[in-house]
């Protein structure tokens, strides 16, 4: 079972409440706060496990990233502008650590030539700034919401049988799809393509 | 299959989205092992940062500086004694963000031995396992590998590890030769007398 994400308490945080708690986080880890770290990782580690797991698509790789990138977000703590919001901050690292990831495995041709002759390499970090921003959208869902989401784009099931493994009505599962995708699209707004539909 | 409707419904129509709605990267998450390897590492020193902040003067921090170099001189010249069979000995702790792993260098006719008191370090986790190394003029070498807790024993050939630079990582199994992981603990051997 996953623990609750996001602010503490019942309700589930708006967008407009994310970055306004995530300065305060950002003011108390640069104040020294014990446990603040702590709570940045509950914040943010599933972001961060997202971009390492999209660079190298190995779920343990990504826990090297995840445990990088906090160690890294410790030793330049001191340097952090209490002003801002953790999760750039700490999605600048993250990227960071991907990099420096590549850079080490990186194979280098013995012979010069060869370089003409090597194929494209796409570039790592490409896409990861989305992979954080949708990832922190999920990680804000009610898990309800976010269970069918899964259920639905993931694992690829229909609605009856989401209904079917939940032991809901497949109304109930149509409303949990229609509410998180709303609220996807209230977190993701760039990504709109065309207007909503009522 | 709902998932074309409900995202174009919302307005999100994007393929990236979608892409990404299929990648475990968006619903996996780290383990347990991996929040308490990161946490670990940065609880304590954010601790120590708020009580520097609070604490310390000018004045103060001369004083613990001065304190802190007396007692380094002090452990060295304690420790720098012959091992059981003849040799020198000296003892480090090698640091880390937040754990301290103390170790003790012996000199055998082999070589030296180098024991960890690892009773700090977590489990390295599956797939996974510690490795110390020494930074000596010329390169670093592996001193061998353990995967948790306790007492650890290594060894090396080395003829001289006074001034080596002696660090514990974490790395993948198998994994590429050399340091690749993330450095949990270092420190500078001294010398021995």
């Amino acid at each position: 079972m996953r623990t609750p994400r996001g602010l503490s308490g019942g309700m589930d945080p708006t967008p407009s409440d994310l970055a306004p708690a995530d300065r305060r986080l950002g003011v108390r880890l640069r104040a020294g706060e014990p446990g603040a770290m702590a709570e940045v990782y509950d914040r943010h580690a599933r972001a961060v496990y997202a971009i390492g797991r999209r660079a190298t698509h190995s779920h343990h790789e990504a826990e090297e990233v995840v445990q990088q990138t906090f160690l890294q977000a410790w030793r330049s703590v001191e340097r952090f502008d209490p002003g801002l919001a953790v999760g750039p901050w700490l999605a600048t690292i993250a990227r960071r650590v991907v990099i420096d990831r590549y850079r080490r495995a990186a194979v280098r041709p013995a012979d010069p030539l060869e370089v003409e002759r090597l194929p494209p390499v796409p570039d790592p970090t490409e896409g990861l700034a989305l992979a954080w921003e949708v990832r922190e959208a999920l990680d804000s869902l009610p898990e309800a919401q976010r269970e069918v989401l899964r259920m639905v784009h993931f694992d690829q099931l229909d609605q009856a049988e989401i209904a079917r493994r939940l032991g809901v009505p497949v109304g109930t599962v149509k409303s949990r799809v229609h509410r998180a995708a709303a609220a996807l699209r209230d977190r993701l707004g760039h990504l709109r393509s065309v207007p909503a539909a009522r | 299959m709902s998932s074309p409707d409900d995202l174009r419904a919302a307005g999100l129509d994007d393929p990236r989205l979608r892409a990404l709605l299929a990648d475990p990267a968006m619903w996996d998450d780290p383990g347990p092992e991996c929040r308490a390897r990161s946490v670990l590492l940065a609880v304590a020193p954010v601790t120590d940062l708020a009580q520097r902040s609070r604490r310390r003067t000018p004045a103060r921090s001369l004083l613990a500086a001065v304190a802190a170099v007396a007692a380094a001189v002090a452990l060295v010249v304690v420790l720098a004694r012959p091992s059981s069979d003849g040799g020198r000995s000296t003892s480090v702790d090698l640091a880390g963000p937040s754990l301290t792993v103390p170790a003790r260098v012996a000199e055998h006719r082999s070589g030296w031995s180098i024991s960890l008191d690892a009773s700090g370090l977590p489990p390295a986790g599956a797939g996974r396992v510690y490795e110390a190394w020494l930074d000596v003029p010329g390169g670093r070498i592996s001193a061998g590998t353990f995967r948790a807790g306790g007492e650890v024993r290594l060894w090396t050939g080395l003829v001289r590890v006074g001034g080596a630079v002696v660090s514990v990582s974490r790395e993948s199994v198998p994994g590429p030769a050399g340091r690749d992981g993330s450095v949990v603990a270092s420190g500078v051997l001294p010398k021995p007398a």
